[in-house]
C-alpha cells in the first residue's frame, strides 16, 4: 500500500518583482521517504524550501501538509502543522547556550517525545548543551539547526545542504541520521550538491531547472536523462 | 571625600538610569523599532503616582505594583493597533521613528489637557528626611529606594528572560527573528508582551522620577527619552545588561563631573558617550554592528 | 483665578491660532476726531502648551483682565486724541517655540496693523521680539523678559514693565546676608544670562562687604538632580545656601535638601514666591518652611497706586477676595495693561516715540500694585523691587512674608532656621 502523501506541492510558483524563481513546481513527499532536490544553483530549491516553509508567501499554487491546506501560512504556524526545514546558512540563537536554543523550539513547536539532551545526542553534540551557540563551528552550527528543527517534532523536514562543510568522516554519521529519522515515518526534502551524499541518503530525487521540475525518479535515471545532464553539465 | 559619595550617588542613579531606558531597549531588541514616546510613559507614570498619593495617599511604592497591569494591557494594545504594522513595513526602524514621534506628541498634548502644564511632584518625605550611611556617606533614602526597586527589576527580568520558556523565546527572536519563527515562535504574542513590560518599565521608572530627578511635567518626555536613548546606546543596543552598565557610566559621569566641573555636567555623559562610540560602536556590551 | 487654568490651556491646546476680540462693538461712539482709529490694536502671543505656558498663560489671563475693564469702561483714554478708543486684541499661541514666536512676531509688526507690541512672557520668547520691534520702530512692551543683554543704548524701542532687571533682583537678599553676619555662602546658579546675572550682582554685593562665598559654581539649566551638588556644598560648610534658577530647578533642588536631611541657617531660591501654589504642591509644605524668596506682588502689597487698581482691589476683582487665586503672573499682566494705559494716557503724540517719551516722563513719579515705576535710560526697569521674603509654616502650608529690607518687612526674619 502507498502512504497518503505528507506533503504535496502542485503547480507552485513564486515571482521577485516580475522575475519568476518558482515557475510551477510539483513536488510529492511521503512518510518514511526521503527524496533528494536537485538542481544547478539559481534553479530555485531554496526558494522552494522558503515558499513551503512560509518564509514568502507563494504568487500562485498549493501546499499540501498532512492533509491540510498550507499554503502561505506563517512559519511559526506550520510547525505546529508538522513541517520544518534547516538553513542552508544556519543562525542559531547566538547568545543563547546551545540547550537553550533546542529548548525554544522544543516548548514552541509541537510536542517532541524526546528531552532536549536527546535530541543533542542525536544530532552529535551530546556533552555541548551548556556551551553558547555562538561558540560552535559551522559543521556543529548544521547539527545544532537539524537539532532545534527535530525539536519541534516535524513530520515534514526540509534539510538544506546539511552536508556541505562538514568534514569527511562526518558525512556517514549525518546520512545515517537521516536514514534514521526517515524510517521512524518522517518525510524529507533533502538540497545537496555532494552526489555521493545524494546517493547514500535518497530513494529518489526530483530535479529543478528555471524554477521546474524537469525530472522526478531515481538517481540512476535522473544520469541517464538527457535533459538533466544537459542541465547539469551545461552541454 | 566627595569622590565616594559621587562614586555612590553615580551608581544608584545609575541604576535608575539603567532602569529608565530598559524597556526601551527590550522593544528595540525584540521588534527594531525605536519607542520615541518612551520618556512620554516615564512622565505618565510620574502622573500616575502624584495624583494616587495626592488623591488617596497611595504610596508610590504601591504604585510601582498597581501601574504594572494597566502597563501590560496598554501595551498589548499598543503593539496590535499600531506596532505591528511598522513591524512589516518594509522599514521598521524608520516607520517607528515616525509613528512613536506622533505619538509622543498626541501624549504630551493630551498630558498637558489632563494635568495642565505644572510640574508636579510628591514631597521627598515620603521615604524618609534621615539620609542612610553608606561608607560614611551620608545617602539619601529615596535614592537607595529607587536604586533598590531598579535593582529587583533588573533581576527579574533576568529571571524571566534566563530562566523561563517565554523569555527564552524573548531571547531567540532579539538574536534571530526569522529562524525564532521557523521553530515556531510566536513574534506576535512574544512582541506584545515585550511591549507591555517595557512600558511597565517605563512607567515604574517615572514613578521614581519623582524623587531622582525632583519631579514630572507634560514636556519632560523628549528630554527623557534622549536620555534613555544615549544610555542604551552607550550600554550596547538589544543588550538589557548593558542598559544598565551603560546607566551606571552615565550617572558616574554626571555626578563626578557636576562634584569636580558642575557646569559641564549636562555635557560630560554625551561627551563619554561620543568616545565609546567612536572607540568601540557596538556600545559596552552590543554584539554586533547592525545595518541599517 | 477666573478660569481653572488646566480648561484654558486644554482649549488653548485646540487651537494653534487664537484671535481675540474683546472691543466693545458698536456701542462705543463713533464721533472721530480727526485721525483717530477705530480701536486701539494690542498684539501679543501667549504659550498655550510647552514648557512656558504655565508662566504665560496666567500671565494672559492678567492682560485680557486689564483690557476687559478698559473696555467696560468705553475704552482706554488716549491724550493725543483726548478720547477714550475701545482695545482690540491679536493673540497668537505660539506653544513655547521660540521659532514659532519669531514668525508670529513678524505677522503681529507686518500684517495685523498693531498699534501696541506685547511679547510672550520670560527671556526666551521676548528675546527674538527685540530686534524685530527695533527694526520695525514699535516700542515693546517688555513684560518679564529681564536679562540685561536685552537692553542696549542703541535701541529705543523696548521697556520693561513689569520686574526690575535681572541684575538688581538679588540686591535686597545680598544686604541682607550681610545685614545677618553671614559670612559662609554658597552659591549654585543655572548656566544662563537670567540666573548668571543674579548670581553676580550677590558676589559683588557680598564682595563689598568682604565675604566671599565659599561656593560658587554654575550648573547646566536643565539640571534636575541636586543631591550630589548639595552634599558637595555642604561640605563647605555654608551658613547660607542660594540656588538661583528656574522653578524647573527650584522644585528638585528643594526635595533633594529634604531627602538628604540637610539643615542650612539659610536657603534661598528663586521662584517660591512667583510660583508659589505649584512649588509647595510639589515638594510639601516642611520642604519650603523658613526658605527665602524673591518676595513678588501680590505678597508685596501695594494700594497705594497712581494708576489702576492697587493689590487688594486686585485681589477682590480679579482673584474673588483670595489671594491663592492671583499669581504673580496675573499682576504682570495686569501690570502691562496699566503701563500701556499710563503711555497711552500721557503721549501727547500718537506715536511710539511719543508712548516711550510720556514714560520716561512718568518714570519716578508713577506707582501701580507692581510697585514703583522706574526706568534706566535703556528702557530697564530698576523701580518694582524684588524685596527679600521667608515662607513661614502654618497649620495649612506656609505663608510668604516680606522680611527685608525692614521698611517693607510685615514680619521678622527667622535666621538661623529652626
Amino acid at each position: 500500500m502507498v502512504a497518503s502523501p505528507a506533503l504535496q506541492v502542485s503547480g507552485l510558483t513564486r515571482s521577485f518583482g516580475g522575475l519568476p524563481a518558482l515557475a510551477g513546481v510539483d513536488l510529492e513527499l511521503r512518510p518514511g521517504e526521503v527524496v533528494g532536490l536537485l538542481g544547478p544553483n539559481g534553479s530555485g530549491k531554496t526558494t522552494l524550501i522558503n515558499v513551503v516553509s512560509g518564509v514568502y508567501r507563494p504568487t500562485s499554487g498549493r501546499v499540501e501538509l498532512l492533509g491540510h491546506d498550507a499554503t502561505g501560512q506563517a512559519p511559526e504556524r506550520l510547525v505546529r502543522l508538522g513541517l520544518n526545514r534547516t538553513f542552508q546558512t544556519p543562525r542559531p540563537f547566538r547568545p543563547l547556550t546551545v540547550l537553550e536554543n533546542v529548548q525554544v523550539a522544543l516548548r514552541h513547536g509541537r510536542d517532541a517525545a524526546q528531552s532536549p539532551e536527546e535530541i543533542l545526542e542525536l544530532c552529535g553534540l551530546g556533552g555541548q548543551g551548556g556551551l553558547p551557540a555562538e561558540s560552535l563551528n559551522s559543521s556543529q552550527q548544521k547539527r545544532l539547526d537539524l537539532a532545534r528543527a527535530l525539536a519541534t517534532a516535524p513530520e515534514v523536514l526540509l534539510v538544506d545542504e546539511l552536508a556541505a562543510g562538514m568534514r569527511h568522516d562526518e558525512l556517514d554519521g549525518a546520512a545515517e541520521l537521516l536514514r534514521q529519522l526517515a524510517a521512524a515515518g518522517r518525510a524529507l526534502l533533502v538540497v545537496e550538491h555532494l552526489m555521493g551524499f545524494v546517493r547514500q541518503v535518497t530513494d529518489r530525487v526530483v530535479v529543478l531547472n528555471a524554477g521546474t521540475t524537469i525530472f522526478a525518479g531515481s538517481l540512476e535515471e535522473a544520469s541517464q536523462d538527457p535533459h538533466v545532464v544537459e542541465v547539469f553539465l551545461g552541454a | 571625600m566627595l569622590w565616594l559619595f559621587a562614586l555612590i550617588a553615580g551608581v544608584l542613579f545609575g541604576l535608575y538610569y539603567g532602569l529608565a531606558a530598559l524597556g526601551l531597549n527590550l522593544i528595540f531588541g525584540v521588534m527594531r523599532m525605536v519607542n520615541l514616546a518612551h520618556g512620554d510613559v516615564i512622565m505618565l507614570g510620574g502622573f500616575a503616582a502624584v495624583l494616587l498619593f495626592d488623591h488617596f495617599g497611595v504610596n508610590p511604592l504601591i504604585t510601582v505594583l498597581l501601574v504594572i497591569p494597566p502597563s501590560l494591557l496598554v501595551g498589548y494594545l499598543t503593539y496590535y493597533l499600531l506596532g505591528r504594522r511598522v513591524q512589516r513595513s518594509r522599514d521598521p526602524e524608520m516607520m517607528s521613528l515616525v509613528m512613536f514621534f506622533g505619538v509622543s506628541q498626541v501624549i504630551e498634548a493630551v498630558a498637558v489637557i489632563a494635568f495642565g502644564n505644572n510640574e508636579a511632584s510628591i514631597t521627598s518625605a515620603v521615604f524618609g528626611t534621615r539620609p542612610f550611611s553608606i561608607a560614611g556617606q551620608g545617602v539619601p533614602g529615596a535614592w537607595l529606594v529607587s536604586a533598590g526597586v531598579g535593582l529587583v527589576a533588573l533581576v527579574l527580568l533576568f529571571l524571566y528572560l534566563y530562566r523561563t520558556s517565554l523569555g527564552r523565546a524573548t531571547r531567540a527572536i532579539m538574536s534571530s527573528p526569522d529562524e525564532a519563527r521557523a521553530v515556531g515562535v510566536n513574534p506576535d504574542r512574544i512582541s506584545a508582551l515585550t511591549f507591555g513590560i517595557g512600558v511597565g518599565l517605563a512607567a515604574i521608572a517615572g514613578i521614581l522620577s519623582l524623587f531622582m530627578i525632583g519631579g514630572t511635567t507634560p514636556s519632560e518626555g523628549v528630554d527623557l527619552t534622549v536620555t534613555a536613548f544615549a544610555v542604551i546606546v552607550l550600554g550596547g543596543l538589544g543588550s538589557p545588561m548593558g542598559t544598565f552598565l551603560g546607566g551606571i557610566v552615565f550617572g558616574l559621569a554626571l555626578m563626578f563631573t557636576q562634584t569636580y566641573a558642575p557646569v559641564w555636567s549636562g555635557f560630560a555623559p554625551f561627551a563619554i558617550l561620543l568616545v565609546i562610540m567612536l572607540l568601540r560602536p557596538t556600545g559596552l556590551l552590543g554584539r554586533t554592528v547592525r545595518s541599517v | 483665578m477666573l478660569i481653572p487654568r488646566t480648561r484654558t490651556v486644554g482649549l488653548a491646546a485646540l487651537s494653534a491660532l487664537l484671535t481675540v476680540g474683546l472691543a466693545a462693538c458698536g456701542a462705543a461712539s463713533t464721533t472721530a476726531s480727526s485721525g483717530a482709529p477705530k480701536d486701539i490694536v494690542i498684539g501679543t502671543l501667549y504659550s498655550g502648551s510647552g514648557s512656558f505656558a504655565n508662566s504665560s498663560l496666567p500671565e494672559f489671563q492678567g492682560l485680557k483682565f486689564w483690557i476687559s475693564q478698559e473696555n467696560a469702561g468705553g475704552g482706554v483714554y488716549v491724550k493725543a486724541f483726548n478720547k477714550k478708543i475701545p482695545i482690540k486684541l491679536v493673540a497668537l499661541n505660539d506653544q513655547s517655540s521660540t521659532t514659532t514666536a519669531t514668525t508670529e512676531y513678524e505677522q503681529l509688526v507686518t500684517q495685523d496693523n498693531i498699534n501696541i507690541f506685547v511679547p510672550d512672557f520670560g527671556s526666551v520668547l521676548t528675546l527674538p521680539a527685540v530686534t524685530i520691534a527695533q527694526e520695525h520702530h514699535m516700542l515693546l512692551f517688555d513684560q518679564t523678559a529681564t536679562g540685561s543683554p536685552l537692553f542696549t543704548p542703541g535701541n529705543q524701542y523696548i521697556v520693561l514693565c513689569d520686574l526690575p532687571l535681572s541684575a538688581i533682583w538679588p540686591d535686597p537678599l545680598a544686604h541682607f546676608i550681610l545685614a545677618q553676619h553671614i559670612s559662609r555662602v554658597a552659591i549654585l546658579y543655572g548656566a544662563n544670562d537670567f540666573d548668571a546675572t543674579q548670581a553676580a550682582t550677590v558676589k559683588s554685593v557680598l564682595a563689598q562687604g568682604g565675604v566671599t562665598p565659599v561656593y560658587y559654581q554654575a550648573v547646566p539649566t536643565a539640571t534636575t538632580s541636586y543631591g550630589t551638588l548639595l552634599h558637595d556644598i555642604a561640605a563647605t560648610n555654608p551658613q547660607a545656601v542660594l540656588e538661583l534658577g528656574y522653578a524647573s530647578n527650584d522644585i528638585p533642588f528643594l526635595q533633594a535638601v529634604q531627602q538628604g536631611g540637610y539643615h542650612f541657617g539659610m536657603v534661598a531660591t528663586a521662584f517660591p514666591g512667583q510660583e508659589f501654589t505649584l512649588i509647595e504642591n510639589a515638594v510639601g509644605k516642611a520642604g519650603l518652611s523658613y526658605t527665602y524668596t524673591y518676595g513678588v506682588p501680590p505678597y508685596i502689597k501695594f494700594n497705594n497706586v497712581s494708576e489702576g487698581l492697587g493689590t487688594n482691589a486686585f485681589i477682590a476683582k480679579f482673584g474673588h477676595g483670595n489671594i491663592a487665586n492671583v499669581s504673580f503672573e496675573n499682576v504682570a499682566g495686569y501690570n502691562t495693561g496699566l503701563i500701556i494705559q499710563a503711555a497711552l494716557g500721557h503721549a501727547t503724540k500718537f506715536t511710539q516715540l511719543g508712548m516711550r517719551a510720556a514714560l520716561f516722563a512718568l518714570s519716578g513719579h508713577f506707582t501701580t500694585l507692581d510697585g514703583a515705576f522706574k526706568l534706566n535710560s535703556e528702557g530697564g526697569q530698576v523701580g518694582e523691587l524684588l524685596p527679600l521674603a521667608q515662607l513661614f509654616p502654618t497649620a495649612t502650608g506656609n505663608e510668604i512674608k516680606i522680611v527685608y529690607p525692614s521698611a517693607s518687612a510685615d514680619h521678622a526674619p527667622v535666621y538661623p532656621a529652626p
